[in-house]
């Protein structure tokens, strides 16, 4: 008897933050779900089906699967980059003991203050024709033209200036939490620093670099400013075509099937890696 | 000493304009346990973590069996750290902490496997060897540290705080395992801690520190019996301190008393007597042996002898230990007053600067 | 009998909390109907501020008529109105969006009619851009805005994008592009809606490696900095940029100019049609439509709205006058999810 109003208040307690999620999260995916199986119609915007067309005009067509391969390559290599670049700059602020800590600390908060649009157009003026990089190739050999912007390139570097932070920071409470008498022990049982880092820091850091790395996958997979700022009208990501299709072609149902296949991608490469990186820890 | 094994010379760590540790000096023979001990924050541990490389040194030098190791990074000194929190690879089986050094050293496999089986033999952990640090209790992650460090077969072994994070019960057996497997290795090791007791237990020879500075190096004997300074005195085993005038080289006037000395020393002004509760004895204030008065002002039964707190005149509180088979002190009732009386051995002196003064029999003894 | 009482009292209460939990959802429903309020739903920024300063507060705040505006961007917006298509009371009056949105927005049978008896200002209307269902509020005619120092013969027709000379140098701003596409069909045909024929003319521009923007801000650095010289976009831009001290000017295509229309429109689940329809006449008086020449250098749509002095100078339309050509909205949206996937490929070049 002593049981029933436990439970009772347990659910009291959870309900309502249960019935937020659901209604913030669940209910708009399920709204979305049902949307991307309707048929489009010009003169209706929307017609009520079930249909998979949406779905099978995405997966047929070379051209939009090519969209989403280059989405898919830029977030691998942004991810890629971010754990390479984040991983030694929070090394160095996790063991840092100096007062400057705290500052090198707020340098790499104070980039998540300015929004991701404002950073791409601070990009467009470095990268850009007549921007900083051109002007110093121009000055360096007269005549000669540097523009980086509208390319892979500059997409990479504007979505890895805004992904960085990210990583940096989960990294560094991760590697916070990593007694550094292990590695003293690593040490002094003969490792150099190299194979203290392959034997030790590395897989004691993994599942760290496995939430950083899946955190700012799941970004770069989604941007939308970046790519189309700094990429510009040629190189296409699935955000902007998406967007496309749902605010210009008021597409909505094909918008929300690009929508479903943009968030499948990600959640199956997720949970794989995720996976993969719990069996090896595991394991190991 | 010709036979020095590990040398240090002028020792000196400094943070900034502080300095954690000052010109030590240490000689240690090879095979020789010899423990660094001191209040928290003496630079003992800092002293230990200059000896691992942990810790870069000021100033000084290392020598092991001749050769400088200051300069040498942590990874080429080859000594054996044992850690106070253990500091095991969590991610690593018992087998594959233990053999970590050894796969570091790129040994043969066969090789790897014989030492590995030895070692989990020494420290009686062979049946553990396939589980994860989490899944041993702290006794047995502790020898796993042992045994990890011992694997190598380093040059010396450094053990820092060892048995600190152990239930009190475990410590004095694990403080013999480490001792008898030291000894039977032959190991040269230098050990760490603030714990007396422990230090007693385990070391050859003890040093210890206060404020970076080396007090005292010896035996226990040593240390107990000829303290260096009053520091060692109130630190090793435990000192009762009376300040008082040395006047005539055998009266010691405090306040409202004179204390009679037993020995006579040739010098004169501020001192300081240090008298061990264990060395001293209560008996009656008209006892001609008393060499002060004083009142009861406690007296606890604790099971090997009476703990009685007693007041001098000039309010300085002394602790006797009274033998509990036919002493004297369950006769005193609190604010009885009762004599003190000592002998010539157990009578210390030290002068204003905290150094030992001779004494001789008195002339007229 | 006897228990009949309860039920009537717990479909009362029943009512009441309907209303109740009604309220919070539909705020400006039952504001605009108690007090003469109306909600505009307009993008942010100059326009907005505009339409306060020129139509909210001289005109309608004497008439008792309070305006609240509900700022976003026009896709959200429209998502909004939209999504609200079922409900017999919506919360927005008057939508401002591009004449195009309007067409399609009316198709869907979303859109009031309208006609001088609600709006009588509609007969000084231009009669090229004027519609039953959407009044145009400003335009812009496209004209090709050039780099005076380093462009010394400005284009003249859509052909001459084409030439050497502008090769890897012209700027087509992909958010407009189906506006490039009818200017295109209009100088080869003289029908700025024969999409078709213009194609091949918008796939050389595209793979001579002419520059394209995907927002209007990208457009200014570019022909500043020399990566383009040339490109087709609204006088209206040529204006602000030259006001931001850019040495640029217009050159209007022989052919004629595709004009780019603002619009406003009344929904029809509007909860105040009545002062729906008299913000609209109030956005057609000529000093609100002068504020919006002045400030953001787009044409006015009434002919009553004549330009004086400096702003004339700067929006006046060359001498013979241009043909303006307005879209056929009815073809434009028939072919424009075919023209975007094109348009998409050909940009993609896979």
């Amino acid at each position: 008897m002593s049981r029933r109003p436990q439970g009772l208040t347990a659910g009291m307690l959870i309900g309502p933050a249960t019935f937020l999620v659901l209604g913030a999260l669940v209910a708009p995916l399920a709204l979305l779900a049902r949307y991307s199986l309707n048929r489009y119609d010009r003169a209706n915007f929307m017609v009520e089906a079930l249909t998979p067309e949406n779905y099978l005009r995405f997966l047929d067509d070379p051209f939009y699967t090519g969209v989403l391969w280059t989405t898919l390559s830029i977030a691998l290599v942004t991810t890629t980059l971010c754990l390479l670049l984040g991983f030694p700059i929070a090394y160095r602020l996790a063991r840092s003991q100096s007062r400057w800590k705290s500052v090198g600390v707020l340098l790499v908060i104070l980039p998540l203050f300015i929004g991701s649009t404002v950073r791409a157009l601070g990009w467009m003026g470095v990268l850009g024709r007549g921007g900083l990089v051109d002007s110093v190739v121009g000055a360096v050999s007269p005549g000669s033209s540097f523009p980086l912007l509208y390319t892979s390139f500059a997409v990479v570097v504007g979505i890895l200036s805004i992904n960085l932070p990210y990583m940096v920071l989960t990294l560094q409470s991760v590697i916070e939490g990593i007694d550094s008498r292990i590695e003293e022990a690593a040490d002094s049982l003969g490792a150099d620093p190299s194979r203290r880092f392959w034997h030790v820091v590395l897989p004691l850091a993994l599942p760290g670099l496995a939430t950083g790395g899946v955190l700012v996958f799941i970004l770069a997979m989604n941007a939308y400013a970046t790519p189309l700022l700094l990429g510009g009208a040629r190189f296409q990501m699935m955000a902007p075509m998406l967007f496309r299709e749902y605010a210009v072609n008021n597409n909505w149902p094909f918008a929300a099937a690009i929508a479903f296949i943009l968030m499948i991608t990600t959640l199956t490469l997720t949970a794989v890696s995720s996976a993969f990186v719990q069996r090896r820890y595991k394991a190991a | 000493m010709t036979d020095t094994y590990l040398r240090i010379q002028g020792l000196t760590k400094r943070f900034g304009a502080s300095v954690a540790v000052r010109d030590v000096d240490l000689d240690v023979r090879q095979g020789e346990l010899v423990v660094l001990l001191g209040p928290s924050g003496c630079g003992k541990t800092t002293t230990l973590r200059m000896i691992a490389g942990f810790v870069e040194a000021s100033e000084g030098r290392i020598l092991l069996e001749g050769q400088d190791y200051a300069g040498l990074p942590p990874y080429r000194r080859e000594m054996g750290m044992v850690f106070q929190s253990y500091a095991l690879f969590p991610h690593m089986t018992v087998a594959q902490n233990v053999t970590f050094g050894l796969r570091m050293r790129k040994l043969p496999r066969p090789e790897i496997e014989a030492r590995l089986a030895e070692t989990l033999d020494m420290v009686k952990l062979s049946t553990m060897a396939e589980r994860y640090p989490r899944q041993l209790s702290g006794g047995q992650q502790q020898r796993v540290a042992l045994a990890r460090a011992l694997a190598i077969r380093p040059k010396v072994l450094l053990l820092d705080e060892p048995l600190s994070n152990l239930d009190a019960n475990l410590r004095q057996q694990v403080a013999r395992e480490i001792r008898a497997l030291q000894r039977a290795a032959g190991l040269t090791a230098l050990m760490v801690t603030h714990d007396q007791d422990e230090a007693m237990m385990m070391a050859d020879r003890l040093v210890v520190m206060s404020d970076g500075l080396v007090q005292q190096v010896g035996t226990q004997e040593e240390l107990y019996e000829r303290p260096a300074n009053t520091f060692v005195a109130r630190f090793i085993g435990h000192s009762n301190l009376i300040r008082g005038m040395l006047e005539g080289g055998e009266r010691l006037v405090i306040p409202g008393a004179t204390i009679g000395l037993a020995g006579h020393y040739d010098s004169s002004g501020d001192c300081t007597l240090a008298i061990r509760p264990e060395r001293a004895r209560i008996c009656a204030p008209d006892d001609p042996a008393a060499r002060i008065t004083a009142k009861v002002e406690d007296a606890t039964y604790v099971g090997a002898h009476v703990e009685v707190l007693l007041v001098l005149p000039d309010s300085t509180r002394v602790i006797l230990h009274d033998p509990t088979d036919g002493g004297a002190a369950r006769r005193f009732a609190p604010g009885d007053l009762a004599g003190i009386a000592w002998d010539l051995a157990s009578e210390r002196l030290f002068d204003d600067a905290g150094a030992p003064l001779a004494a001789r029999s008195p002339v007229h003894a | 009998m006897t228990d009949r009482q309860p039920g009537a009292s717990r479909r009362q209460l029943l009512g009441l909390g309907a209303a109740a939990a009604a309220l919070p959802f539909m705020p400006h429903v039952a504001r605009a109907q108690a007090s003469g309020r109306i909600v505009v739903s307009t993008w942010g920024g100059d326009y907005a501020n505009l339409l306060g300063s020129n139509i909210d507060q001289p005109l309608l705040a004497p008439k008792n008529i309070e305006v609240t505006q509900d700022v976003g961007t026009e896709p959200a917006r429209v998502a909004k109105l939209i999504a609200q298509r079922r409900l017999p009371r919506g919360n927005v009056d008057v939508i401002c969006t591009q004449a195009p949105q309007a067409y399609d927005l009316n198709e869907a049978g979303l859109l009031e009619p309208l006609d001088e008896s609600k709006v009588p200002n509609m007969r000084h209307l231009l009669p090229e851009l004027r519609t039953g269902y959407a009044l145009p509020h400003i335009f812009s005619p496209q004209i090709f805005i050039y780099n005076t120092e380093r462009v010394q013969a400005p284009p003249k027709t859509f052909g001459d994008l084409l030439a050497d000379r502008y090769k890897g140098k012209v700027g087509l701003l992909d958010n407009s592009f189906i506006y490039i596409v009818m200017a295109a069909a209009l100088a080869k045909t003289g029908d700025a809606m024969n999409f078709d024929a213009a194609k091949p003319d918008l796939e050389k521009l595209v793979r001579d490696g002419n520059k394209t923007y995907t927002v209007t801000d990208a457009f200014a650095p570019a022909l500043r900095s020399g990566e383009i010289d040339v490109g087709p976009v609204w006088q209206a831009r040529t204006i602000f940029w030259q006001k931001a001290g850019l040495p640029v000017q217009s050159s209007f295509p022989t052919e004629g100019s595709v004009v780019y229309v603002s619009s406003m429109s009344v929904p029809k689940n509007s909860p105040n049609k009545a002062a729906a329809f008299a913000y609209l006449n109030a956005m057609l008086e000529p000093s609100a439509q002068r504020g919006f020449a002045d400030s953001m250098g787009y044409l006015p749509t009434s002919s009553q709205a004549t330009l004086e002095g400096e702003v004339a100078r700067r929006l006046a339309l060359p001498e013979p006058r241009p043909k303006l050509v307005a879209p056929d909205y009815a073809k434009l949206s028939a072919a424009r999810n075919d023209l975007n996937d094109w348009w998409r490929r050909l940009l993609d070049g896979r």
